[in-house]
């Protein structure tokens, strides 16, 4: 690793080729982002940057890459307007998109704050590919160009190329191709079947897209041809063991046919499945005959919604990462990003006032407002990530005896006091291992706490009044820890919905569950939701004799709370609105 | 080394289709809420500053999600800025703000508002105009050289790809086979005849068995020139043995002539570029519906601010009208108090005279530029809309009343009459009762053609749903009812 002064050096190399040398980040650009940079006269060098933006990228990666050994992706740097970041906006972020209204309601509702002066554009976008995309807005200052370069060109980058769960669960050589694929897909099928037909599925799609992701990579359900074999096997046992004599002697013969019958159209047991799109995908009896099910998937002849609706689950799990990792992400980032812009000043490649500038800007994202404030929206994954992160550097440094105490038993706190790790080690091991629900119940020290003033209230229905259970003392720093950890448990904020049982044999009827933590039940959205399930899963004009259940189930009783199901039962019946005795 | 890329060019748009799909679906709701939003004068206000905000409701874009109930079952929460509590402290449940509810404020967020959705004044005016037109537009024109229709004009030997045409391009080919190739192999029946003749003459007087050659037509020369093929090489067989020198030279000579015409023919292409055939088209000029509307103000001392005000947003709306729904529409705009001129159209709506109110001269204008510009009453379909305050001189009543039945009413698709009137007229539940109110509404009541409206506004919001009410798509059976429907009266 590299000090500051080496670093310097290489850099000063690298800067010696320009006219404005070291005061390069501290003058404007000539002209236009994309105006080549002056020469210094003799400079022969090539294969360096030629653009203001090129040459901000490798100065903060010499620094990124040197001093603090930074694993990252290549950076593509993109100059874009504010039209292009609304619309990326509109696209969370993608790249590119189908063709869907809701996109459009999104795209609408973006411009009209961005018009009315609402939503400040985020300087920056990144996408997790390889290349890394980061997207600057032309309308940058100098300083915000190098601040989003560091933020998100190595902070987010660093993030995206090491932690398991962008590892694991995406391909960030694939989402490029995905996309294309999907939008082409979109477009094709609405050209052969019909805007409205395909708006349908999509829509539909939507509603599931909470419950289209595997959690866990645990072996997926069995194939179907898993499930052929294994009726197969049966059917030939059944014809090796077949015996004659004994048929005659103890059985009639129409009772072997029966056996054979069941052979072919035995029960297939499944295992629970989280992933509901995709169970749909496979098995929908609107899609699928009963004898072909789902033995067509990814091959020719598979109709085009299924296909759909695999394509969109295969798009749910990529953002799956993201949606677990936003505080450490930001944190990270941010962490990144406030040491890189540091380092710069303190080898004077950026004056006092950029300085200033950055400081102001490095405030405004990071701020957390109380509770009480009528600006609060919940926490701000930037704030707590960042406090963590630096919180870390600090205990791994100076720890005081508090730390000592609630972190002693920690490997990686051990270690640095052994000397056999330091900051960025541990910073490092972090990003790679970690998700914000770990992360912040391995993480989150007292002085955190008090410093955000951190609380737990609890909230229960049966109760008039909620309760403060725990604040920043050293009675509650434990219980404000592991509420705020469980906060960022998915499993807690998004409700447990599995697929638990498919009638395969008789009426092809679909079982879901909905497992009831604390008695937390399912909002009234929900009857809508299955509308939609019950569309992909068998309505269709005619109407359809394959219904769709849901059962609440409470998690500790095993208890049925709430019952849903379509079509509406008869004889009064309302669905799902019926409490159990 | 870093890669920067720009990309702020061309790159705009890529929601587009989205958007599309969005406005589409939203385009009933847009209107509704647009309806409810020119209720007022602010919202057309908003429209003529350039753009109106209107609310969508929620219910209309929703997308179902699964979610919990965040009133159901136990929780806790985490919030940060603690400044009060302690452990154990009791905070009463509220509706959103105070207390300990934040985090549901934030969960359920502004999300449950109305959308605004901002419409550009051209959007707005799409939805205010999406279902008018002008009534009785069915008078076509002579042509116009700007509006023609393109029309099938035979085939010629150059065009664009897409608009070959095979079937004449193949006949093409087949004449130019028939020239070129024919020729040749009517040169190679003729060697192969010559080759024959001399072969036979070997054989005659013996009685060797020779093949039989089909007759020779116009149209079997390959079939022909196969034959013949084979059964010169079955007598070349025969009389090898026998053949003299001479004649096996002059038989060797004939086959190599016959191979450098095979060649020769070999050479001809399948298709070239001279048989292609392209089928053309002219542009021919069309009859069109051309039209032209009169639009007479009164701008007399008797008409206030507000009402000139009421007034030119009648005809705002419909010059904009006009202008996005018809190419070939007139405006002919004329002023008035006790005497008519002809004005253009920044006069029109922002100068500014005074004077008192007579109606007929404006009348007898409008006859006039009728007869003198537009006296071709096939060709063009002719309207007049006329805002007064009513407040004509009495003696000019008859003059209106004769003028209009003579003159205006028969050469008029159809004439539309906005009276404008003050908010704090009083009871304004009857229809005004002004000397040319009662004047032109006896004027309809005599006029057999259903080609007249009139309408009361004291209001700016009056004057967009005037305009609406006047230009509103009638079904055939609409104009073929009574004048009861056309004498409505707003307000």
């Amino acid at each position: 690793m590299y000090s500051n002064e080496e670093c310097m050096k290489e850099i000063r190399e690298l800067l010696d080729n320009y006219e404005d040398g070291l005061n390069i980040f501290k003058k404007d650009p000539p002209g236009d982002w994309m105006a080549p940079l002056a020469r210094k006269e003799g400079s022969t060098a090539d294969n360096i940057p030629e653009t203001w933006m090129g040459l901000a990228e490798a100065v903060i990666g010499i620094i990124a890459k040197k001093k603090y050994d930074l694993d990252t992706y290549p950076n593509v740097m993109k100059l874009i307007s504010a039209e292009y970041m609304i619309d990326a906006y509109t696209n969370v972020g993608m790249p590119k998109n189908y063709t869907h209204w809701s996109f459009g309601l999104d795209h609408a509702r973006n411009e009209a704050q961005y018009r009315k002066g609402q939503m400040g554009l985020a300087y920056e976008i990144v996408i997790n590919t390889n290349p890394c995309e980061v997207y600057n807005m032309d309308t940058n200052s100098r300083l915000m160009m190098l601040l989003v370069t560091a933020h998100a060109g190595f902070g987010h980058n660093t993030f995206f190329k090491n932690n398991h769960l962008f590892t694991e669960h995406t391909d960030a050589e694939e989402i490029n191709p995905l996309l294309e694929r999907l939008k082409r897909f979109v477009k094709e099928c609405e050209e052969k079947y019909g805007i409205q037909e395909v708006e349908d599925v999509l829509s539909a799609c939507h509603a599931l897209e909470s419950h289209a992701v595997n959690r866990y990579s645990r072996p997926r359900a069995k194939s179907p041809k898993e499930i052929r074999e294994q009726i197969e096997e049966r059917r030939k046992f059944l014809e090796q063991n077949y015996d004659h004599l004994l048929e005659v002697t103890t059985r009639k013969a129409a009772s072997a046919s029966d056996d054979f019958k069941e052979a072919s159209e035995v029960d297939i047991r499944i295992e629970r499945d989280e992933n509901l799109l995709r169970f749909i995908a496979d098995y929908s009896p609107k899609y699928h005959n009963a004898n072909e099910v789902a033995s067509r998937r990814g091959k020719p002849g598979e109709p085009w919604q299924t296909q759909l609706m695999r394509m969109i689950a295969d798009k749910s799990q990529y953002f799956y990462p993201q949606i677990q990792t936003k505080v450490m992400n930001e944190g990270c980032a941010s962490f990144w990003h406030y040491r890189l812009l540091g380092d710069m000043y303190d080898m004077d490649l950026i004056d006092d006032g950029m300085y200033m500038e950055f400081i102001t800007s490095h405030s405004g994202v990071l701020t957390q407002r109380d509770f009480d404030s009528k600006y609060y929206s919940g926490f701000n994954p930037y704030k707590l990530g960042f406090e963590i992160f630096m919180d870390i550097e600090r205990v791994c440094n100076n720890p005081t005896d508090e730390d000592k105490e609630w972190f002693g038993k920690a490997q990686w706190f051990q270690d640095v006091q052994a000397g056999k790790a330091d900051w960025l080690s541990v910073m490092k091991d972090i990003v790679v291992e970690y998700r914000d629900e770990t992360f912040v119940s391995q993480f989150l020290s007292p002085k955190v706490i008090r410093e955000m003033s951190l609380f737990v209230v609890h909230d229960d229905e049966m109760d008039d009044e909620m309760v403060v259970t725990a604040i920043h003392n050293r009675a509650g720093y434990e219980k404000v820890r592991d509420a705020l950890a469980d906060h960022y448990n998915l499993a807690n904020r998004t409700p447990q919905i599995e697929v638990v049982d498919y009638d395969y044999s008789r009426n092809r009827a679909l079982y879901l569950e909905h497992t009831v933590h604390r008695g937390r039940e399912l909002d009234d959205d929900i009857n809508n939701v299955l509308q939609q399930v019950w569309y992909l899963w068998s309505a269709d004009k005619k109407g359809s004799i394959s219904p769709v259940i849901l059962n609440s189930v409470d998690s500790e009783t095993g208890e049925q709370i709430q019952s849903y199901a379509l079509p509406k039962r008869e004889e009064g019946k309302q669905p799902g609105r019926k409490r159990q005795p | 080394m870093s890669v920067v890329i720009d990309t702020r060019t061309g790159a705009s748009g890529k929601n587009r289709a989205s958007r599309q799909r969005f406005n589409e679906r939203m385009r009933k709701s847009a209107r509704d809420a647009l309806e409810r939003k020119l209720g007022d004068s602010k919202g057309f206000k908003d429209i003529l500053d350039g753009g109106i905000d209107v609310p969508i409701p929620q219910r209309d874009l929703k997308q179902p999600r699964i979610g919990h109930n965040p009133q159901k079952g136990s929780k806790d929460y985490v919030l940060p800025g603690n400044k009060k509590y302690r452990a154990n402290d009791g905070i009463e449940r509220q509706q959103g703000g105070g207390g300990g509810r934040g985090r549901k404020a934030s969960d359920s967020g502004d999300g449950e508002d109305d959308f605004e959705w901002h419409l550009s004044q051209q959007e707005a005016l799409d939805f205010l105009m999406e279902e008018l037109e002008l009534p009785h537009m069915h008078k076509k024109g002579g042509a116009d050289a700007g509006h023609t229709k393109p029309q099938r004009a035979g085939f010629v030997s150059q065009g664009m790809p897409n608009r070959v045409d095979l079937v004449r391009s193949f006949s093409q080919r087949i004449g130019r086979d028939l020239a070129v190739n024919g020729a040749l192999e009517r040169e190679i029946i003729k060697m192969y005849e010559q080759k024959q003749s001399v072969l036979l003459g070997y054989l005659e007087g013996t009685d060797e068995n020779v093949p039989d050659l089909p007759a020779h037509t116009l149209t079997n020369n390959i079939q022909y020139m196969d034959a013949l093929r084979s059964q010169t090489d079955f007598l070349n067989d025969l009389v090898a043995d026998e053949i003299s020198d001479d004649d096996e030279a002059l038989v060797a000579a004939i086959e190599n002539r016959i191979e450098d015409l095979e060649r020769r023919r070999a050479g001809v292409p399948f298709l070239t570029e001279k048989d292609l055939r392209y089928r053309n088209y002219v542009q021919v000029p069309q009859p069109v519906t051309k039209a032209v509307m009169f639009c007479i103000m009164d701008v007399s001392g008797s008409v206030t601010e507000e009402m000139k005000n009421n007034s030119k947003v009648f005809y705002w709306l419909l010059y904009k009208f006009l202008q996005s729904k018809y190419d070939h529409v007139e405006t002919v705009f004329i002023r008035h108090t006790h005497e008519a001129e002809e004005v253009d159209h920044d006069n029109f709506f922002y100068s500014r005279v005074t004077g008192g109110t007579v109606v007929s001269p404006a009348l007898r204008l409008t006859d006039e530029i009728i007869k003198k510009r537009y006296s071709n009453v096939n060709e063009w379909n002719i309207y007049a809309a006329h805002t007064c305050d009513g407040d004509n001189t009495s003696s000019d009543n008859n003059a209106v009343t004769e003028l209009m039945h003579e003159t205006i009413l028969p050469q008029c698709q159809g004439f539309f009459y906005m009276e404008v009137g003050t908010d704090d007229d009083s009871d304004r539940s009857k229809e005004p009762s002004t000397n040319l109110w009662r004047t032109y509404q006896r004027v309809m009541k005599a006029n057999k053609l259903e080609n007249m409206w009139m309408a009361y506004s004291a209001k700016v919001e009056d004057s967009v749903r005037v305009f609406r009410e006047f230009f509103k798509k009638r079904g055939v059976h609409q104009t073929q009812n009574k004048q009861k429907a056309a004498a409505f009266n707003i307000a």
